[in-house]
């Protein structure tokens, strides 16, 4: 077998230019392809871990009813004793109580409804690091005559606010009466997603929970795990240690994030898959054009013996070889980009990229690409190559051996 | 002497043609042990299809073709596969080798196919090559050897592999009368000393002098069967 291995690949050889023309097309496809999915993926991880460790953490638990109204009447009955006993968990690395409920923020300029949440800022620090999101002004740090409130920067823009003015919000207590409070805007955040920085503003949970008359409500516990991997593990025992709440993974309070997560590597390999097959007919050409030529020779070996079952082995392990060639190339070329550029990062704003936090994308992107992305890669030159040396093989194994040794 | 092919009622007539063209008529002949024989013939007379026929890579329309017991004229083309691997050795007109092997891989590589042990293999190879007189030339690869020099390795991986019979199509058509004669001497030797059984078709008269038997196809059919006292 080690004789037809060599054979192979000293064919690849015979014809320099034309191998060397195809796995060059081999690498470039393969360097466009994956930085290109390393570009996606990058920006998906980003907004994913952005998601998980500034807003949602991994998994957050809420009163069952809380889901569908948001309202402080649906607080977790003795939150704070369930925070309490989850901080002893190890596998949890911390833990944040709020109370998040919906409303109405108003300006002089204009009204909107808002999601306030209530934090206790140490606790927040450890699970969402919120803090390294503001833009302007503290992040809870000035206590004064008014409550404080951290606005985002949209909504600043919206409302006409800056550090230092004054906002009333509205929301219902936990009787349900209607409530409107004062707060001053002490912080102004920057989020990814323009939608966030518009939709959520953060006052401290401690003024929250004496406006609505109950000092102890905790209507959402976030948690923030020690590893990612443990996320469905963990989900079920809590579910199970608490089952008159609402366990909720990230991927269940942000579905739409966790479609996103998992068609991207598909929607990746089907792109990579289109550039391969493009290159595929290229290779088939190569092969056939080196089958063709070497009829002679082919017809020789059948004719000394060499089946025909060994013959078409060959001419596969040649283009396996070819395509494996060049696929190492493009694989350790586009390594050598994306881990250059996951360093150093990608500014699209130069060229109109921050239109992308409209749609919750970051403007910078750090390309990344995992192991497995790459070996599927590896295995996919495989699949191809085999794929585009099967019609030429074919051919080859066609041959009648008494004609073929007198090719001219 | 015993009897290495035996041919019975050959007949060839391919029919993939406008008109049926019988390349084989009735053809009945035996080739023994140790005989150096000339097929001769004008262009069209058939040798080429013979050839084929009792190499096993082609089959007869009619007739049998008798090697080691066996008719493998009824053989399926998997078993030919084996059978030729086994029995017969070929030299081609054009040389035919591996290019990207060197003199020494190409006369191996049957031996490979024949699953020899490696030692065994590389010793015969070895001991082949310096037969034809390519000692020198273990290591280097076709496009480094002369025409002639080319034709002298196919004539070792031929025997390389110690089959009943060597098949040789035109060997000489392509090569200057001093690499000829270099060749021809070499199997002549060959032929004699180890009683190998050759099988030439040929229209080379150097061939054909050297020849112990000469056997002479005219429109497919056997118009003169000769031998003669070359010794």
């Amino acid at each position: 077998m080690w004789i037809l291995f060599k054979i192979a690949w000293r064919n690849i050889w015979r014809n320099k230019k034309r191998s060397m023309v195809i796995m060059v097309a081999i690498a470039l496809g393969l360097t466009g392809g994956n930085f290109l999915s390393a570009a996606y993926m990058g920006l998906m991880n980003q907004t994913v871990e952005e998601s998980i460790e500034k807003q949602l953490s991994h998994i957050q638990i809420h009163h069952p009813d809380f889901v569908a109204d948001r309202e402080a009447r649906h607080r977790i009955p003795q939150g704070r004793e369930i925070a309490r006993d989850l901080r002893e968990n190890t596998a949890i690395r911390s833990v944040a109580e709020r109370t998040s409920i919906d409303g109405m923020v108003a300006s002089p300029h204009l009204t909107a409804g808002v999601r306030i949440t209530g934090v206790n800022p140490d606790q927040e620090r450890t699970t969402t690091r919120f803090d390294e999101q503001i833009e302007e002004g503290s992040y809870f740090g000035e206590e004064g005559r008014l409550p404080e409130i951290v606005i985002g920067r949209e909504l600043a823009g919206e409302l006409q606010s800056e550090t230092g003015s004054r906002i009333v919000l509205t929301f219902q207590d936990i009787n349900g009466e209607l409530i409107h409070a004062s707060f001053r805007v002490t912080g102004i955040f920057r989020a990814t997603a323009t939608a966030y920085e518009k939709g959520v503003v953060f006052v401290r949970a401690s003024d929250l929970n004496e406006l609505i008359g109950y000092s102890e409500t905790v209507t959402e516990i976030a948690i923030l795990l020690q590893r990612e991997d443990q996320l469905k593990f963990i989900s079920e025992d809590l579910s199970g240690e608490y089952p008159d709440l609402k366990v909720r993974t990230w991927k269940e309070l942000a579905p739409d994030l966790k479609f996103v997560v998992e068609i991207t590597e598909q929607s990746l390999l089907m792109i990579t898959a289109i550039i391969l097959l493009g290159v595929a007919f290229g290779i088939l050409n190569t092969i056939l054009m080196s089958v063709m030529e070497r009829t002679r020779e082919l017809g020789m070996l059948m004719s000394i013996g060499m089946k025909r079952a060994r013959v078409f082995f060959m001419v596969i392990l040649e283009t396996v070889l070819l395509s494996l060639t060049g696929g190492v190339a493009g694989l350790a070329a586009s390594f050598v980009l994306i881990s250059l550029l996951h360093q150093r990062g990608i500014d699209l704003t130069v060229i109109g990229g921050e239109a992308l936090r409209d749609f919750g994308f970051s403007p910078f992107i750090y390309p990344e690409l995992d192991a497995l992305f790459y070996l599927k890669v590896t295995a996919m030159v495989v699949g191809f190559a085999i794929l585009a040396a099967i019609y030429p093989a074919r051919k080859a194994t066609r041959l009648e051996p008494a004609n073929a040794v007198r090719h001219e | 002497m015993k009897t290495v092919i035996k041919t019975q009622g050959l007949s060839k007539t391919y029919t993939n043609t406008a008109v049926p063209v019988e390349a084989l008529k009735d053809i009945s002949l035996e080739f023994k042990e140790g005989e150096f024989t000339a097929i001769v013939g004008p262009s069209g007379s058939g040798k080429t299809t013979f050839l084929n026929v009792i190499g096993g890579l082609d089959k007869p329309t009619k007739g049998n073709v008798i090697i080691d017991d066996v008719d493998i004229a009824s053989m399926k083309e998997s078993q030919l596969f084996d059978f030729r691997l086994k029995h017969i050795g070929f030299v081609f007109q054009a040389y035919n080798l591996i290019p990207v092997l060197t003199a020494t891989e190409n006369v191996s590589f049957i031996m490979l196919l024949q699953k020899r042990p490696k030692e065994e293999m590389n010793k015969r190879a070895k001991e082949m090559l310096e037969q034809v007189g390519l000692g020198d030339k273990l290591d280097v690869r076709p496009n480094k050897l002369s025409g002639g020099q080319q034709q002298r390795v196919a004539v070792a991986r031929a025997l390389a592999s110690r089959p009943d019979f060597v098949l040789a199509d035109e060997p000489t058509a392509n090569l200057d009368t001093e690499s000829a004669f270099n060749l021809l001497d070499i199997m002549a030797r060959l032929n004699r000393e180890e009683n190998i059984t050759l099988i030439f078709s040929t229209h080379d008269q150097r061939v054909i002098d050297r020849a112990r038997r000469v056997i002479k196809l005219v429109d497919g059919a056997v118009d003169k069967d000769e031998t003669f006292d070359r010794d």
